[in-house]
């Protein structure tokens, strides 16, 4: 049984994402692993010892925890600073939410198991990735906040602390919620997994794009592909 | 066990600040040398390495009048039912079976949810140790019969240690007197204050005088945070977790029957 | 308090507050300074009701605790006070049977006694002193005192005491003190309802009392309200000087001073009338009263310092001891004002701080500047160890007043002795209660530093080994003095030296002297401080029994007086409440009406008993000759209200003058300043155009007196940290200072730099129609230590007491701005 499709580099590809948002996404995903398992320490109130255990106990948790939040901050700086422009574009493809994007939310649990499904064309981002694009860098945003605001308490109103808790709480259940589900589609998902190039090496096979980005890619290469047979 | 308790008498207060010494000493706390900035106390609050503070506070309601000056021992209040314990990820509180709020240095990891889920503000956090520190009630004193630092250095009787219950009926008896001479708004603290506090105080005006919140109250986020969101909203991890499991097992079961539907990735 | 009541010590004792019902607190913030009282006197509030009364210019911590709080300006107390014996007497509030029989009050005095706009009869201008011959009582031919139990005879102390203080109405009194009337009134009616029979006040005062051109007066003030009110000799009653230090009342009784000699014996001087023993003992023993046994004190205390080398043929060594010059005054400020000449070559300061502490402390840093050599024994090196150091010359930036020095301007030599702390050495104090208790050691001494009594004994060891092979007649005392061996010789015992203070028998010097009733003037027994005699005792296997050492932690009072007669010892001969006759009726035998509980002793047909030792001679009958003389220290046996002849050097009655220096002329009499003090520096006295503010210094309970100890302690530092300054929220909205401000406090004298704590509980007053303003400071700060700041002695006045020399540190003009 394949659990990623394979990498076809004999098929057309297209390219998806660039270096700077593909590194700043692994990067993420690292950092924010190492948060995840290092604050599910304390969120579990410590019924987790050998979670603990492995980072050298809650103190080297702690530290790890730290750390690994600060390196994932300095991605996120990296991001908006490097890939300004693909910020932009994406926040773009995130207004125009429209009504495909419902229907294919909508129809989403069916193709989420496996089984046959019309979807309508989607833009660069389908329905459920636009989701997912609001929803996780909400909740990381307000998981650094609201982290830093714990980190440094006296520096900000007792108030704004208190409330922190339960903010960075639940910002990191749904974004860990979000990045469960995003992990899978984007990889193991036998619909989704081509995805998963798209992020490694940036590049999708270009009937995965035609069939699952149909608007992205009529808009991004198609034009270009006609123009590229015209001066063959 | 039977509750123990302070009972704090300001009627009887100095503000001698023996109380503050013989807690450092006690507890071998090192100074923290701050400069005087125009009020007795020194201390703007508590701190990693003070953990009973005496307020001052000049209080003048008719200027024909005399003026009054307020002082307030203040420290943990050891609450019957305590936020900070509540909140710590650690376990780092205990509440030993006579009502002292017992903080454990060796299981805190500093992270300070405690000191603003308490609604005292009261631990606070030492940075050479990065852990959280505040009164013990003088626990291993109390266990051994001593009463506490604090208690024991009081010159005026002001402070006092003992069994909860009785403290209380000499606080009744105590304010009622007061009320009579010259103190109507005489009352005690820490009865029912936020279910009842291990230190109870008898106040010579109304408590906002001292500083002391009126109605205390543990904020709704503390509760919200702790009854709610942590034991079911960290449910959805889980599901998704399942979730991705079950598609898993569905999309590739399903894949052999729907082979004509030819995606991106499937032969 | 000696004028009045014949000694000068606390009459009760701290665990006595507890058996008052009004406790008038005046020139005192004892909840600062004395936290101690404040556990007795909560104690009656709760179990007598008792109602605690504070006068003070500022609301202090005290205030706070008390029931009832009146301002007064510095200054004023005899005014405050003199008004109250003006209502005493209006309102007859006054203990009548108690007066007439305990007290001076029906004594006539002779003709010849005036007072007039501030003077009494026999001011000589010139000299500035009072002949005070006039101010006498009449006596008949026998030599005794001319009395009228009537008190009817215009020229009886009661009638001429009346008349006094008839000026002293409720308007012109608030007119100067600046007390509120209405609070005035209450204070008045409140305090003298203890004239009843079965009421009882006390009065504690400290040095906000004494530290005045006029505190004996303000002292004598109390002294007189009280006898009015019948409060003396009683528990829970009495005038309670607060002493500043926990050994203070120790250091007057073993002498500290320049006028007296250990137990409160007039110093020889090099009068004619001083120059043998018997004309020095007929000089200064008085014909009437206990003090006519002073011959066998001296006697004595001679045989103590010299042994085998005082005989009755020499005069029990009399002439071994030196005389003071009888036109010299030799107290701190006349010491350091010799010294500012360049008189004195070497200081030995003991526990002492004058950078710190002393008055006018520019000056007397100055002076140490003139000294050969220094001597300074203390915990730490303190500011006054260290004068000569740059730190000790750097002064607020705007300072101009004193010329800057360095330590090559400084020649003195300076020898620092690391003292043992009181819990590295065993010994005993005597508290503000006469109690004199003992101290075991807790802890070793810290590196090589020694107990205070280790140094003295050698110094004292190396100086006759010094002179011990000296022929000059004059190195003599010194040759033959008596210097231990105290135990071994290597470490001095503290029982041992308790012992020669106790007293022993010359022909058995193991064997103590039981009282000071058999002390002998022929020189059978040595003693070195008759009040101390009885202190020591035998156990019954022969040892000694140091009675300091006692600690029977059980109230032997069947009524619960709190006496504790058998923890610790306290002197005279372990009398807890002084002048105790005083608490039963005349008769000896009748409590006062409704005051069962509180009487102290009795006749019980052939002598006084009772829980506490009687202050009386036991086996003197109440109808025998002076059988009602409670006041047994004083030739008249009574309480005196007026202050006869030689008692004091300002006045029978206390007069209300203006401090030294003070923004008002005297609204009460044309005589502006207390007529009898000496001035010492008079262009330093400041004017109200150029220093409008009225100044004060106190202390807080979080630093001991100069400091030394408590600023180097850092938990201590914490509490308080900086020197502050209070004023009023007026006066800093006129000078544009803001709470937590750095100030400059400046007077004739000196600058200081202090934070400004700009408080409610300092208000202006209204004086002669004129608002004034007034400041205290804290004077603990010095530039050692972690709690650091500039002294405030550099601001205050180097002028003392008419009769005491006390520096007049509460009251003094200043101005103030911001930093």
């Amino acid at each position: 049984m394949q659990l990623i499709p394979e990498y076809r580099e004999d098929l057309p590809r297209v390219e998806r994402f660039n270096f700077v948002a593909r590194m700043t996404h692994w990067g993420h995903t690292v950092t924010f692993i190492l948060c995840l398992l290092t604050g599910l320490v304390l969120f579990l109130n410590s019924g987790a010892d050998w979670l603990a255990a492995i980072f050298g106990g809650y103190n080297g948790a702690g530290l790890v925890h730290r750390i690994a939040a600060v390196t994932l901050t300095i991605f996120l700086v990296i991001f908006v600073i490097f890939d300004f422009k693909g910020i932009i574009n994406w926040v773009k493809d995130l207004l125009r939410f429209g009504k495909d994007d419902i229907i294919f939310v909508m129809k989403f649990p069916l193709e989420f198991l496996g089984f046959p499904v019309k979807m309508p064309p989607q833009t660069r981002f389908n329905g459920g990735e636009k989701g997912n694009s609001m929803l996780t860098p909400t909740c990381v945003i307000l998981l650094v906040l609201s982290g830093y605001i714990m980190w440094f308490p006296t520096i900000f109103p007792a108030g704004l602390v208190r409330i922190s808790y339960p903010i960075h709480d639940i910002a990191m259940v749904l974004a860990t919620f979000m990045v469960c589900m995003h992990g899978y589609l984007g990889s193991f998902h036998p619909g989704s997994g081509e995805s998963f190039w798209g992020m490694w090496k940036g590049t999708v096979r270009e009937d995965w794009a035609k069939h699952h980005h149909a608007i992205w890619y009529e808009e991004t290469y198609a034009d270009k592909t006609d123009a590229d047979s015209d001066a063959e | 066990m039977a509750l123990k308790t302070n009972l704090y008498d300001v009627s009887k207060c100095t503000a001698c600040r023996g109380c503050i010494i013989a807690c450092k000493d006690w507890n071998q706390l090192p100074a923290v040398i701050e400069p005087f900035k125009g009020n007795y106390c020194t201390h703007e609050d508590t701190n990693g390495d003070t953990f009973t503070i005496m307020r001052f506070m000049e209080y003048e309601e008719d200027p024909a009048d005399d003026v009054k000056w307020h002082f307030l021992k203040y420290q943990c209040m050891h609450c019957l039912d305590p936020a900070c314990m509540k909140v710590c990820p650690r376990h780092a509180y205990t509440k030993t079976d006579w009502g002292a709020t017992f903080h454990d240095p060796e299981k805190c990891v500093g992270c300070q949810y405690c000191t603003y889920a308490c609604p005292f503000h009261i631990p606070k956090y030492r940075k050479r140790e990065d852990k959280i520190t505040k009164c013990t009630l003088c626990v291993e004193r109390v266990e051994a019969g001593l009463t506490p630092a604090c208690t024991r250095t009081c010159p005026t009787g002001a402070l006092s240690f003992g069994d909860r219950h009785e403290l209380l009926d000499y606080a009744e008896e105590r304010v009622k007197f007061l009320r009579a001479n010259g103190f109507p708004n005489a009352t005690i603290y820490g009865k029912l204050e936020l279910g009842g506090l291990n230190k109870l105080y008898i106040l010579t005006d109304t408590p906002d005088k001292f500083g002391l919140p009126i109605d205390p109250k543990v904020s709704s986020t503390i509760p919200a945070w702790k009854d709610w969101i942590q034991p079911y909203v960290g449910w959805l991890i889980p599901l998704a977790l399942a979730g991705s499991a079950f598609s898993f097992v569905t999309t590739r079961i399903l894949a052999g029957k729907h082979e004509e539907h030819a995606e991106g990735g499937h032969e | 308090m000696s004028p009045s009541f014949g000694r000068g010590a606390m009459t009760n004792h701290v665990v006595d507050l507890k058996n008052t019902d009004y406790a008038l607190i005046m020139g005192s913030n004892a909840a600062e300074n004395h936290p101690i009282t404040m556990k007795w006197l909560t104690k009656a509030r709760l179990e007598r009701g008792a109602k605690i009364i504070h006068v003070d210019p500022r609301f202090t911590r005290t205030s706070q605790i008390a029931d009832l709080y009146a301002p007064l300006r510095s200054g004023t107390d005899i005014a405050f006070l003199g008004g109250m014996i003006k209502y005493i007497f209006d309102n007859k509030r006054y203990h009548k049977e108690y007066v007439v029989n305990y007290t001076d009050a029906s004594f006539i005095v002779k003709e010849g006694f005036d007072f007039h706009d501030g003077l009494f009869s026999g001011y000589d201008p010139a000299k500035g002193q009072y002949d005070n011959s006039s101010w006498d009582y009449e006596v008949d031919a026998e030599g005794k005192f001319i009395t009228d139990p009537t008190l009817e005879h215009p020229r009886c102390v009661f009638q001429l005491m009346k008349k006094h203080y008839s000026r002293y109405d409720i308007d012109s009194v608030c007119n100067i003190t600046g007390t509120p009337k209405n609070k005035y009134l209450q204070v008045l009616d409140m305090f003298t309802q203890s004239s009843a029979p079965n009421k009882i006040g006390n009065i504690m005062y400290a040095m906000g009392t004494t530290q005045h051109t006029v505190g004996t007066q303000n002292v004598r003030s109390y002294a007189v309200i009280q006898l009015l009110l019948g409060n003396m000799g009683r528990p829970g009653g009495g005038v309670n000087a607060l002493r500043g230090e926990n050994n203070v009342q120790g250091s007057t009784d073993q002498a500290l001073l320049f006028h007296i000699i250990p137990g409160y014996i007039t110093s020889p001087s090099n009068s004619p009338a001083h120059k043998t023993l018997d004309a020095f003992l007929a000089k200064e023993t008085p014909k009437t009263g206990f003090k006519v046994n002073q011959p066998k004190w001296v006697v004595s205390l001679l045989k103590a310092w010299y042994g085998d080398a005082a005989t009755p043929a020499n005069d029990f060594a009399y002439h071994y001891l030196p005389k003071r010059d009888v036109n010299k005054n030799y107290s701190h400020i006349a010491m350091f004002e010799a010294m500012h000449r360049g008189e004195i070559d070497g200081l030995f300061i003991w526990g002492g701080n004058p950078v710190v502490g002393g008055p006018h402390a520019n000056k007397e840093q100055e002076a140490m500047c003139n000294l050969k050599w220094l001597v300074a024994a203390d915990l730490w090196l303190t500011e006054s160890a260290d004068f000569w150091t740059y730190q000790a010359w750097e002064r607020p930036a705007s300072e101009t007043k004193v010329k800057k020095r360095t330590p090559a301007d400084i020649k003195t030599e300076v020898f620092f002795l690391p003292a043992a702390a009181v819990y590295e050495k065993e010994g005993t104090a005597a508290n503000t209660g006469r109690w004199v208790q003992y101290r075991g050691k807790a802890a070793e001494p810290v590196g090589d530093s020694r107990p205070d009594l280790w140094f003295i004994y050698e110094i004292g060891k190396r100086i006759q080994a010094a002179y011990a092979n000296s022929k000059d007649p004059k190195d003599e005392p010194i040759k033959n003095m008596t210097w231990g061996p105290y135990g071994s010789d290597h470490e001095p015992d503290v029982v041992e030296v308790g012992l020669e203070m106790n007293g022993y028998y010359v022909d058995d010097p193991r064997k103590p002297v039981p009282g000071f009733p058999k002390l002998a003037a022929d020189g059978s027994t040595a003693c070195g401080n008759w009040i101390y005699c009885g202190q020591m005792t035998t156990k019954a296997n022969g040892d000694l029994d140091y009675k300091p050492m006692w600690r029977d932690n059980k109230d032997n009072s069947k009524t619960g007086l709190g006496l504790y007669s058998n923890w610790a010892w306290c002197w005279p001969v372990n009398r807890r409440v002084l002048y105790n006759r005083c608490s039963v009726q005349p008769d000896g035998v009748t409590p006062w009406p409704g005051d069962e509980k509180r009487q102290l002793i009795g006749w019980a047909l052939d002598k006084w008993v009772g829980d506490d030792v009687p202050d009386f001679n036991t086996s003197l009958a109440p109808d025998a000759p002076g059988g009602i003389n409670p006041f047994i220290m004083r030739p008249e046996g009574k309480g005196c209200l007026f202050a006869a002849k030689g008692s004091t050097k300002d006045g029978p009655f206390p007069e209300h003058y203006e401090p030294w220096e003070s923004p008002f002329p005297n609204l009460m009499s044309k005589q502006d300043k207390n007529p009898a003090v000496k001035v010492w520096e008079p262009d330093k006295q400041a004017t109200p155009d150029k220093y409008p503010i009225i100044g004060t210094t106190y202390r807080v309970v979080e630093h001991w007196q100069t400091g030394a100890l408590t600023r180097n302690l850092p938990w201590l530092a914490e509490l308080m940290p900086d020197m502050f300054v209070e004023m009023s929220e007026q006066l800093a909205k006129i000078k544009g200072i803001r709470n937590g401000d750095k100030v400059i406090i400046t007077t004739i004298r000196g600058d200081v730099e202090a934070v400004a704590c700009v408080t409610k509980r300092f208000k202006p007053f209204v004086v002669g129609g004129r608002t004034v303003h007034q400041i205290g400071t804290v004077w603990h700060f010095g530039f050692k230590g972690y709690a650091k700041g500039d002294p405030a002695n550099r601001l205050t006045p180097h002028i003392g007491d008419a009769n005491t020399m006390i520096p007049e540190y509460k009251a003094w003009l200043c101005d103030v701005r911001r930093a």
